[in-house]
């Protein structure tokens, strides 16, 4: 009963661990597959979506769930926003793209801390209590984190795949050009992606929050995670970045439960080093899709 | 013509060692001079307040410390001058020890009290001691600070701790295992979960000693990465081995994440030991949403002496918060120094010191007593959160309650 108490928790915390991974990684996979960018303000908008909940559920007294639901709207529009008005001016300039997001990732945390000090807030589970799977008791939010990551990527893979935008935001990650030729608004494209990414990013923060504290620095390690995950996916492919995330996610639980917590970092970023040593553009990079 | 150069150059090179010795002798008189009507003219007893001022646990040094001199200039002062506290931020070590310099060189302090990260206070120690210069530390806790007092006293003297070291702590939390968690409560199983700096390892290696010597059992022992965000692998660990406590040596806001994380899962054991943001105890329940409830860990509210809770209650009534444990330490090293400086008479360096170390002074800390490596020979109670408060509960003679098991247990 034990073994198998281990194995749902391993089950149940591995697919939350990857569905978080993969909402990070998918975004920057998908903001470098159509605008060539590596956008390290990505954490910064995983970090705003878990103060902007705090923010709408105590000051405007909404519902934690309603608050949780229109941070991620909220970042969402504030991403698209940003590329609008911050990137698309310098789009061309690419090594200024990537410093002004670096630059833009630290004036979050910077004016986090002023507007609201350096102190941690505490999010409540959106779900109280626990569920007992095979004589283990799991805390609900872990089980909304592998539903509510598991349905936004299946959105995000029917968006994609299945609609018309969907079919455009991919023309413009094959060919830029090719997609203005043939009347697609680019520039529209690109504020979109970075809107999808910036909602996803901001849902992962939202999820994870109620189970740690959100803190100016909280979107850090989810930002080195997710290029982590990305590289060994295949920089470009959305495919490649999900089974990466799977598979990292996995290999972080098996190790932490099974091992021990403290070789997690170390396990998953040596399995990443040999998988590169042997495919040097990760596990599905030398095709490159149209994410 | 050679000889006459030679003249020449020797009655110049004579008249201009002269004129320098004359030079260095003016400047030197001067500089000592106006030292000594610096120092003379001075009306201040003054007192560096170093901390990282950005948060909590620099602010409440410099909070406390004013505290101290505010009351101590509205008794008088000291040898009829007031004291007055001069901030000074600790960022990274080189930061630091420019702060620490210009404490000495452009405020002319006469001693320093606070410090709070150890690998930053170890980088200015070399600069205390060329300073010569008081230092009462009281938040630091490496055991390396004082390990130079004893073998290299005439530089290191300077240096004091009004605080428990880590090794000390260690001690401590095996003592409440035993009258607590197993006295009380009955235990004898416990895992340790640290996390993995050289501290919390340093801190580990003398409880699990000293816990198997008591005849307890440790079930489980493991080290996570300061940045943990999930602590259910070490949760379930410790459950698989049947633990009946998990004592947590953190420092970090993984101490926020763990007592959430315990209340939303609720594992089959307590929770207890060191845990640095529990510390704040005014607003470690509100932060945790209550999740902390049955959490027995170190620091609280406790009246160590006649003076703590009469601290506590006009700091909390100043600051709207309770003090961290850096300020506490900050008030009782303010009015050691006053005493020591009225003791001795002075406000020189070797003077403070030698009376410093004579110091038996019940403060809010306790009865501050300094050991020969110029600790402080105080106790850390521990507290247990129950209904929004932090009871003192260790050690009994200064406790307000008794531990309650988790009910779920």
């Amino acid at each position: 009963m034990q073994a198998l108490g281990t194995a749902a928790a391993v089950i149940v915390y591995g697919l939350g661990v990857s569905g978080i991974y993969a909402l990070m990684a998918v975004g920057v996979a998908l903001i470098y597959g159509v605008g060539r960018v590596i956008n390290f303000a990505h954490g910064a908008f995983y970090t705003l979506g878990a103060y902007l909940t705090y923010l709408m559920a105590t000051r405007l007294a909404l519902p934690w769930p309603v608050a949780a639901a229109a941070a991620v709207l909220v970042v969402g529009l504030l991403g698209a926003a940003y590329d609008r008005y911050v990137l698309a001016p310098i789009r061309e300039k690419e090594i200024t793209v990537w410093i002004l997001t670096f630059a833009t990732a630290f004036l979050v945390r910077e004016g986090l801390v002023l507007l609201l000090g350096a102190r941690p807030y505490s999010i409540p589970s959106f779900v109280p209590g626990s569920t007992r799977l095979l004589g283990q008791s799991i805390a609900n939010q872990r089980l909304l984190i592998v539903v509510a990551s598991a349905v936004a990527l299946g959105l995000l893979w029917v968006l994609l795949y299945r609609t018309r935008t969907g079919k455009a935001l991919r023309a413009v990650a094959q060919t830029r050009y090719g997609a203005h030729l043939v009347g697609i608004p680019v520039e529209r494209a690109h504020a979109a992606v970075m809107g999808i990414s910036a909602g996803l990013a901001a849902l992962a923060g939202v999820l994870i929050s109620p189970i740690a504290v959100v803190t100016p620095d909280m979107g850090f390690e989810p930002l080195l995670l997710s290029f982590t995950v990305v590289i060994f996916g295949g920089i470009g492919s959305l495919r490649g970045s999900l089974v990466a995330a799977l598979l990292m996610g996995y290999i972080s639980t098996l190790v932490s439960f099974l091992v021990s917590p403290q070789y997690v970092t170390f396990s998953a970023l040596a399995t990443v080093f040999l998988v590169l040593l042997v495919r040097p553009t990760g596990l599905f990079g030398a095709a490159v899709e149209g994410a | 013509m050679e000889q006459r150069n030679h003249g020449v150059s020797r009655r110049h090179l004579l008249r201009q060692a002269a004129g320098a010795a004359a030079g260095a002798g003016w400047s030197f008189y001067v500089i000592t001079r106006s030292r000594t009507a610096r120092a003379g003219e001075a009306s201040a007893f003054r007192v560096g307040a170093l901390g990282p001022l950005t948060d909590f646990t620099g602010r409440d040094i410099l909070r406390a410390a004013q505290m101290a001199a505010e009351e101590i200039n509205q008794a008088g002062g000291v040898l009829g001058r007031p004291v007055e506290v001069v901030p000074a931020d600790e960022g990274d070590p080189e930061q630091t020890v420019r702060a620490f310099q210009q404490l000495v060189t452009r405020d002319r302090v006469h001693a320093v009290v606070g410090g709070f990260r150890s690998g930053v206070i170890l980088a200015v120690l070399p600069h205390v001691a060329r300073a010569r210069i008081p230092f009462i530390i009281t938040g630091a806790a490496s055991p390396d600070i004082t390990k130079d007092v004893r073998r290299n006293y005439r530089s290191f003297k300077y240096i004091f701790r009004a605080w428990v070291n880590s090794n000390r702590q260690a001690v401590n939390l095996a003592g409440v295992v035993k009258e607590i968690l197993n006295g009380q409560a009955g235990f004898t199983r416990f895992a340790i979960d640290a996390e993995n700096l050289k501290w919390a390892r340093d801190y580990v290696d003398i409880l699990k000693p000293l816990l198997l010597q008591s005849g307890f059992d440790v079930v489980y022992e493991t080290f996570h990465d300061p940045a943990i965000t999930d602590f259910s692998p070490i949760f379930e660990a410790a459950s698989r081995a049947r633990a009946q406590v998990l004592l947590e040596i953190i420092s970090n806001q993984a101490g926020y994440t763990i007592v959430k994380q315990w209340k939303a899962q609720r594992p089959r054991f307590a929770l207890a030991g060191n845990n640095n943001p529990s510390y704040l105890v005014s607003s470690f329940w509100r932060d945790t949403e209550g999740a902390c409830e049955y959490e027995l860990s170190a620091y609280v509210k406790a009246p160590l002496s006649s003076k703590s809770l009469d601290f506590w209650a006009r700091f909390e009534a100043r600051h709207k918060e309770s003090p961290f444990y850096t300020g506490t330490g900050a008030y009782d090293a303010v009015y050691l120094l006053k005493l020591a400086a009225e003791r001795a008479g002075s406000f020189g360096a070797d003077e403070l010191v030698e009376a410093l170390e004579q110091s038996d002074y019940e403060g809010v800390i306790g009865r501050i007593r300094f050991d020969e490596d110029h600790e402080a020979t105080i106790p850390l109670p521990y507290g247990q959160w129950i209904k929004g408060n932090k009871v003192a509960v260790w050690p009994e003679r200064f406790s307000l309650g008794r531990y309650q098991v988790p009910p779920w247990l």
